[in-house]
């Protein structure tokens, strides 16, 4: 009986051990008088696929208005910003790990940098859109001229700035060789699926049309298409033309603030919050394993990689 | 009779924390980051006394270096981070709220918290650098207070 009894102890004590780990600690900063859109957020990052997969553990803290420091940026009152240094102060007392902000506002709109912020009337997505680029992914919709100039100078998570070779391509993996280390998320293009479409680049043509599907289960969105090396059009517009990819076929968050994460970008950013060292749920899957799905992939036919592929393969550290 | 197996457990948890290379004790600073003028500051450090085991020292697509010295120089941490070096400000289509209006990229000020694991108490930690990694070039440096 006493055996019994010490080892049910143990088990507890061990249990409660391994769950008072610590979790990613996520704060959101609000002037709002009833928290309802920073209660909306936190139900969005718990249902939304990665982040539902991460101990992430969250909190509202409310504030007065003028301690959001917030303000129109370049005197457009929709472009919302706000001077964060105070937050960030005062959440580092409290060991927060990433701060967010949902400003009481009329105006629709947000900012991501450190610290994303959204407008309480703006949809809930518009802070995961914010949050993504904290994580460092990029736009998916066309920039103005302006603005691409400005932002197309780099690669980003999930841009990709390639150039083509104007006298096309002999084969994929002549294309491999030349653009894959240009790629950040090479990783987790899978060895069978081409960046190609001889002689062009690019997997296949875009369908931004379709729209990726917000993904609240426990694995990578079923894919409509595989994720490539897509035409993206955020760059367009830039002085100097720049050609822009992305991972995904369809329209995703990065684009239109009703779209899922897409399945490239899910992947993108699980990857990122695995090497930011935010800790798995005890429960959840291990980094993307393989599934069932993938070694029904393997037999397919190259020509069929466009159609109905499910999950992705693991991803090289 | 009950005591002995607590104990012996106890110390093997501790004993692998302390063991870990990434674990130590939990130090909260704030980053801020200028890009614009190239500057970047450590502020606002905090020790919080519970155990920390910082998995998170080499981030992927990282942008800057942070390292950490104690005295006479010697570096004693070094976490790789991202840093966004423009910030997006996006506005919101009113016919069409799903549908993005008018942007800005800038080249704004951004601050952000970070935590690193250190062995050793505040006291004997120096000093931090901030390097951008493309070019080496120092952001800032200063003392730890």
């Amino acid at each position: 009986m006493k055996i019994l009894g010490l080892h049910l102890f143990l088990i507890i004590f061990f249990i409660t051990y391994m769950t008072s780990a610590y979790g990613y600690k996520f704060s959101i900063y609000t002037d709002e008088t009833n928290n309802k859109k920073a209660d909306e957020v936190i139900n969005a990052f718990k249902t939304t696929y990665p982040f539902n997969q991460f101990s992430l553990e969250f909190e509202v803290k409310k504030v007065e208005p003028s301690k959001l420091n917030c303000a129109p940026r370049l005197g457009i009152d929709r472009l919302l910003g706000c001077d964060t240094e105070d937050i960030a102060r005062d959440a580092a007392k409290r060991g927060v790990d990433q701060v967010f902000i949902v400003k009481d506002s009329p105006k629709y709109g947000g900012s991501g940098g450190g610290i994303p912020v959204m407008s309480s009337s703006s949809p809930t997505s518009m802070l995961i859109h914010e949050y993504l680029h904290t994580l460092g992914l990029c736009d998916e919709y066309e920039y103005s001229k302006e603005e691409a100039s400005i932002y197309c100078v780099a690669n980003g998570a999930n841009l990709a700035l390639i150039n083509p070779d104007p006298k096309g391509y002999k084969s994929d993996s002549e294309a491999r060789s030349k653009h894959m280390g240009n790629i950040p998320w090479a990783g987790i293009i899978k060895p069978q699926t081409l960046i190609t479409n001889i002689p062009n680049l690019g997997t296949a043509s875009v369908d931004h049309s379709t729209l990726a599907t917000p993904n609240s289960g426990n694995s990578v969105s079923p894919l409509v298409s595989v994720v490539g090396l897509y035409r993206g059009k955020t760059c367009d517009n830039a002085v100097i033309p720049k050609v822009s990819w992305n991972p995904g076929r369809e329209a995703s968050i990065m684009q239109y603030l009703e779209a899922g994460i897409g399945a490239g970008n899910e992947q993108i950013v699980a990857r990122i919050l695995d090497s930011k060292g935010v800790p798995r749920k005890l429960n959840a899957p291990p980094p993307l394993s393989k599934s069932i799905n993938d070694s029904n992939r393997e037999s397919k036919p190259v020509e069929n990689l466009e159609i109905s592929n499910a999950a992705s393969g693991s991803i090289p550290r | 009779m009950i005591l002995r197996p607590l104990i012996v457990l106890f110390c093997f948890l501790n004993c692998t924390f302390l063991i870990a290379d990434d674990c130590g004790q939990l130090l909260n600073a704030v980053i801020k980051l200028d890009p614009q003028n190239e500057k970047a500051s450590l502020s606002d450090f905090s020790i919080i006394n519970e155990p920390f085991c910082d998995l998170g020292t080499n981030e992927l697509n990282a942008n800057f270096d942070i390292q950490i010295f104690s005295q006479n120089n010697k570096l004693v941490l070094t976490k790789s981070i991202f840093l966004n070096l423009l910030t997006v400000y996006e506005s919101l289509d009113a016919k069409n709220l799903n549908r993005f209006g008018k942007n800005k990229v800038l080249a704004s000020v951004l601050v952000k918290n970070i935590k690193f694991s250190i062995k050793m108490p505040l006291t004997n930690l120096e000093k931090y650098k901030i390097i951008l990694k493309t070019n080496h070039k120092v952001f800032g440096e200063g003392d730890i207070k």
